[in-house]
């Protein structure tokens, strides 16, 4: 079995050494509609030596910074994507290789279709506008993809929110139709290159940042989960410039072009009890609709968000235990499954996220089992009503943050039935204590002399 | 041999006390037996099926069962505002209060002792250690640290916002223990159920309301309560829980001054109607010394107690009781002539040294002379001649007979009956309960707030009136009634030492035997009881409907029917105070009129220039020197001063009438105490109103203030069927359309225009014109 194993990876090794994997053509579609850049790259693959079985999509160190999510599938397949690597090109370039592993070995050709977000790629330029006045954002990239390999042919295809272009630089053969500009077609380019353009167009896009969100859910054996969100909003779109003129924002609600009245989060229809406050109390601006999918809350901050303001708030609801807890009979573990974030119909850059798992007193062997990779976990203890020794939190963070990321993960625990009945045993216990000491008390005679 | 004396000497002074708290104790007893009826309290019990109790202990039960429900009562009435709004701070005080409440419990006792408060009353700062009565801090964060200890992980505010009701439940039982201790256990039990909802105490402990006199309150009573078992029983115990009880009032409330002058003019009146007793000697001497040091641990009391003339009644009292039992031991020492002499030189001795001493601690300025607030309660008129700061303040008014109705309702009219009966049959505590309720009608007559004080003693004196008169005629009832049945079972009772034992106390209390029944007794007594009965339903009923119409608004939302009916929430002065708070720079200086002061500091956390803690008369008048100046003149103080953000308060398109033009003549009066520049006169129109429209003098329509509730209002509609810009508080189209600003910037207004936040902005540069580039 050793053997084998050690065989197997020789001729992986072997083959990822000799394989000659090379891109026939590239088509990049860049989507700026929304605040994310969302690129769907598509490589045409062509495999004239043994299988292949991986492909290294590069990226260079301020892109990789700017990543968000990304997926790959190959001919409709989806593809294992192992972390990024740290790598250097032959010219010294810092650069960050994603090495996608192929569902099988590649052989002819096929289609690889990477999906890359990148959050805070959209610059506003100019970075402040007053209040009725449109904002224009700026976008840099690479006509070329950079990349490792050869490219024969590629063309890029950028989206824009408008059909408002300011400024684009000129890469012949460029064409700009609509909203829409096409970089390319280019051909024969060599290995890690790149060639920068700028595209400056209009967008009054709202650049909504959720800067810090704490995501705390609480479990209780009793019945019920409670979710609640703590929020640092920032609206990082170009900034007001001098005065905001209530007169003007009421007279005209067309004029303010980039302010964010409110966002909406759509939450499970059997979410109950929901509550929306900062730390001056209860924010009385907010509502509630149904379909019949979901409930969608608008959440109205206190006053409308202009480019540079920001706020803060929290929000929560609970839920009945059964719609995200349930029972893992092989392992005999309970385990929770939900939404790593939130969902909300506007598009949410999240900068950092931290979500707090809050499993019962008494239960032990907390496990994650996350859908993508985290940046940091620990163990935390948490003391509140009726606890003696706390009870276990689960932390993860993650950075960076978008909606493609609305994904569900477990948290799998031990826990034993009957450490339920602690709380009520405390309970009947301290009551009876009291009534003791008073029963006990009331005969009891501290005088000296007798009466 | 030496040892031997001074063990007897012990023992007779141990024996004395304990004689005298003998002779205090045996009217007490007589007092409390007859006040829950056993007889009837065994019939309540049979019929709850708890019989084979004691009827002492079903007395006791029953009275633990009353004090309960009262208890829930005092708390539950005061949660209408957390349950229409939600659990928040309210007014203006309550959130300096809740702020230092946050430090100190964040930071701890000593630092929150030392703190110097930078925020506030910028350049100067505030030593907040120093200036603030900490009780209240301290109860609510021991509190919060004492559900912590057992992990019950409450947040702070909601410690804070429910303080105030649970020592209204607090009162109660003190109320309760107080009554208790000057008549019966009855008596008590009325009393305090009558606090519980007396909406002259609701109106200052709702949910929320999270101030000094919150806690003051039950201290106050619980001081009386220790003192009169003190002086009833001449037990140094309880002399020293008074002091200790004095203790705790002084750090809770300025108001314990209304103690340290009522128990020494208890006092007094005791020794002056020839009822002094060794039990007075020891509970007043007790508790002065002892209360006194204590009252000096506070920092912001201080060296008072023994400089002020405030405290100056307390200590002659003390001296005169000292020379009192002086004289009365050299009497026994002297024959009668020589004691006449030496008497009269002590007198003309003691007198003149005290003079002496009085008039060079004045002089030297030892004694500080009396502050304007307590002239204030002397003279009403005086404040509104001398001192608008005080006078500008509505909860300092003389209060209104409509407003003693208002407070008080059934009490108004059962205080006098009530005194009647204090009156009719005198003791040393009775007197205490008369001293306390005619004094404190005086002084709420004169300060709407001091309404407080009266609220509790007016329920005291209430429920004697009630529980005496019931008492009366419930008798005549209930005897009429076994008189009509069979006249055998009445000596079958008599024939059981119970009976015959109340039948004689009975015949003791009235001084005659029993009467016989007379014809329609019986009937006078039901109208009688069932008046009662209805007073007291009017009087829950009126509680109720004040205490959820007129006390339960937090005044920080604001909540308006709409014309559909549904319910419209004014939530503006938390936005503006939030969008300061994310918006602007942490070191940004906000110039609001005091008023607002607290709730920046707290809410919006940025520095403030003055707020509601008002010591410091120029520096407000500088502010209101800012604020009634035309722009220019307004510009220069504002960057003296280093302000950043000026918030006005405008409740012109909303109709919220206390906004910052109504109070405006008082930022010109103030401002004008300290620079004779602002002229009060100036801001009136040619016939002398204060208007806002186009008859207004010049000043007024190009003043600061109105500059910046004006800005771009000329152009809206505030009503159907009126110009644009039309005011809808001052019912008028304002004078000055087109207001321009020069110097300042509107950075934010709310959505119902109630708060406008404008930014100073820097100088310009030289030799360009104003509306171009600054540096």
């Amino acid at each position: 079995m050793k053997k084998g194993l050690f065989f197997l990876t020789f001729i992986l090794l072997f083959l990822y050494v000799s394989c000659d994997v090379q891109i026939s053509s590239v088509t990049r579609n860049i989507d700026l509609s929304s605040q994310l850049a969302r690129h769907t790259i598509t490589i045409n693959l062509q495999n004239s030596g043994s299988a292949a079985s991986s492909f290294d999509l590069s990226l260079e160190a301020s892109a990789a910074q700017r990543l968000s999510y990304i997926t790959a599938t190959l001919d409709g397949t989806l593809t294992n994507i192992s972390a990024g690597a740290a790598r250097n090109s032959p010219r010294g370039e810092g650069h960050v290789v994603y090495t996608i592993n192929f569902p099988r070995p590649l052989q002819g050709s096929a289609a690889l279709v990477a999906n890359l977000v990148f959050t805070h790629s959209l610059e506003p330029y100019p970075a402040t506008v007053s209040q009725d006045e449109n904002q224009f954002l700026r976008y840099t990239d690479s006509v070329y993809l950079y990349s490792s390999y050869k490219i024969p042919t590629q063309t890029t295809t950028i989206k824009l929110a408008s059909s408002k272009v300011e400024s684009h630089t000129d890469v012949p053969p460029v064409r700009v139709r609509g909203s829409s500009v096409t970089y390319g077609p280019y051909t024969d380019i060599p290995t890690f290159t790149s060639k920068p353009f700028t595209l400056h167009f209009l967008s009054n896009k709202a650049l909504l940042t959720v800067t810090k969100l704490v995501r705390e859910i609480e479990i209780s054996h009793w019945g019920n989960v409670a979710v609640e969100e703590t929020y640092n909003l920032e609206h990082s779109g170009a900034k007001l410039t001098g005065h905001f003129s209530r007169y003007d924002y009421q007279r005209n609600q067309q004029g303010a072009q980039t302010v964010v009245r409110s966002i909406h989060q759509i939450l499970p229809l059997y979410a109950q009890d929901l509550y929306y406050r900062d730390d001056i109390g209860n924010i009385s601006t907010s509502h509630i609709t149904a379909n019949n999918r979901s409930l969608i809350l608008e959440l109205i901050p206190r006053f409308p968000l202009f480019g540079g303001w920001k706020t803060e708030f929290y929000m929560g609801y609970n839920a009945r235990l059964n719609t995200a807890l349930g029972y893992e009979y092989n392992s005999g573990k309970y385990v929770l499954n939900i939404t790593v974030l939130p969902q909300y119909e506007e598009e949410l850059v999240y900068d950092d996220v931290e979500v707090r798992v809050i499993v019962p007193e008494g239960a032990s062997g907390l496990e994650l089992r996350a859908p993508f990779a985290v940046d940091a976990q620990n163990i935390d203890k948490r003391l509140t009503y009726l606890d003696t020794s706390g009870r276990p939190v689960l932390v993860f963070n993650k950075r960076n943050m978008v909606s493609d990321h609305v994904q569900y993960f477990q948290v799998a625990y031990s826990f034993t039935s009957t450490s339920v009945f602690h709380e009520p045993i405390l309970l009947i216990a301290s009551y009876f204590a009291f009534f003791l000491i008073i029963i006990v008390g009331v005969r009891l005679s501290l005088r000296i002399e007798s009466n | 041999k030496n040892f031997d004396y001074s063990k007897s000497t012990a023992k007779f002074v141990f024996q004395q006390v304990k004689m005298t708290s003998k002779v205090a104790a045996a009217p007490r007893e007589e007092a409390t037996t007859p006040a829950l009826d056993s007889s009837t309290a065994n019939k309540l019990l049979v019929r709850a099926g708890l019989a084979g109790l004691s009827s002492k202990k079903a007395g006791v039960l029953l009275t633990i069962a009353a004090l309960f429900i009262i208890c829930v009562d005092a708390f539950a009435a005061r949660l209408f505002s957390v349950l229409r709004f939600e659990s928040v701070i309210h007014e203006f005080d309550p959130y300096f209060n809740f702020r230092s409440t946050k430090y100190l419990v964040n930071d701890g006792l000593y630092n929150f002792q030392n703190w110097f408060d930078s925020g506030a009353w910028y350049p100067l700062g505030r030593i907040v250690g120093g200036t603030v009565y900490p009780g209240l801090m301290w109860t609510a964060a021991l509190v919060h640290s004492v559900l912590h200890y057992f992990n019950i992980t409450v947040a702070i505010r909601n410690v804070c916002v429910l303080l105030a009701p649970f020592f209204a439940s607090n009162t109660a039982i003190a109320t309760y223990l107080f009554t208790r201790e000057v008549t019966d256990n009855g008596t008590g039990l009325v009393a305090a159920a009558m606090i519980a909802v007396a909406p002259g105490y609701i109106s200052r402990s709702v949910a929320g309301s999270y101030d000094n006199e919150g806690i003051a309150i039950f201290a106050l009573i619980f001081t009386f309560f220790t003192w009169v078992r003190a002086l009833g029983t001449g037990s140094l115990f309880w002399s020293g829980l008074c002091s200790l009880a004095y203790f705790y009032m002084v750090s809770a409330w300025g108001g314990y001054i209304f103690i340290i002058n009522l128990i020494p003019l208890h006092a007094l009146v005791l020794l002056l109607s020839g009822r002094y007793s060794n039990r007075l000697y020891v509970s007043y001497c007790t508790f002065y010394v002892l209360g006194t040091i204590l009252s000096m641990q506070i920092r912001f009391v201080g060296f008072q107690p023994v400089q002020s003339s405030e405290h100056m009644a307390a200590l002659g009292v003390f001296g005169l009781l000292q020379i009192y039992v002086f004289v009365n031991w050299v009497r026994t020492l002297v024959p009668p002539q020589s004691f006449r002499i030496v008497f009269r030189t002590a007198l003309i001795a003691s007198v003149s040294a005290l003079t002496v001493v009085g008039v060079l601690g004045t002089y030297l300025g030892y004694i500080s002379p009396w502050t304007g607030r307590f002239y204030a309660l002397l003279d009403p008129t005086y404040a509104k001649d001398h001192i608008p700061i005080i006078a500008s303040v509505s909860e300092h008014q003389p209060t209104t007979w409509a407003s003693f109705f208002f407070d008080l309702h059934a009490l108004c009219f059962l205080f006098p009956a009530g005194l009647f009966f204090c009156f009719r049959k005198l003791t040393d505590l009775n007197i205490f309960v008369i001293i306390y309720g005619i004094m404190s009608v005086y002084f709420a007559g004169v300060m709407v707030r001091l309404m407080l004080v009266l609220a509790p003693i007016a329920c005291v004196i209430g429920a004697i009136a009630i529980s005496t008169t019931l008492r009366t005629y419930m008798k005549q009832i209930r005897r009429a009634r076994p008189a009509s049945n069979a006249s055998a079972s009445a000596t079958a009772n008599l024939s059981r030492p119970a009976a015959a034992k109340r039948a004689a106390r009975v015949a003791q209390n009235s001084g005659k035997p029993i009467e016989t029944t007379h014809e329609g007794q019986e009937q006078v007594g039901y109208v009688v009881v069932a008046g009662i009965t209805l007073l007291l339903v009017f009087y829950i009923l009126h509680c109720t409907w004040v205490t959820s119409e007129a006390y339960s608004s937090p005044s920080i939302v604001l909540a308006a029917r709409g014309m559909d009916g549904g319910k419209i929430i004014f939530d503006d002065f938390r936005e503006a105070y939030y969008w300061l708070r994310q918006n602007t720079a942490e070191d940004a200086k906000v110039m609001s009129w005091w008023d607002y002061g607290y709730q920046i500091a707290a809410m919006a956390n940025r520095t403030i220039l003055v707020d509601n803690n008002t010591w410091n008369n120029t520096h407000i008048a500088q502010v209101g020197k800012a604020m009634s100046a035309y722009e220019d003149v307004a510009y220069e103080v504002m960057r003296k001063l280093d302000v950043d953000y000026v918030l006005v308060l405008f409740g012109g398109l909303t109709g919220y009438s206390s906004d910052d033009i109504n109070k405006f003549l008082w930022m010109v009066r103030i401002g004008g105490s300290c620079d004779s520049s602002i002229k009060e006169q100036d801001y009136y129109s040619k016939e002398g109103q204060y208007v806002v429209d186009g008859t207004a003098s010049h000043k007024m329509l190009n003043c600061l203030m109105y500059k910046m509730c004006y800005y771009r209002f000329g152009k809206v509609f505030t009503e159907h069927g009126k110009p644009p810009g039309y005011d809808r508080v001052r019912n008028c189209e304002i004078g000055n359309k087109n207001v321009e600003l020069e110097h300042l910037e509107e950075v934010y207004t709310t959505e119902h225009w109630l708060v406008r936040i404008y930014k100073v902005l820097p100088p310009m540069n030289r030799g360009t014109s104003p509306a171009s580039t600054r540096a």
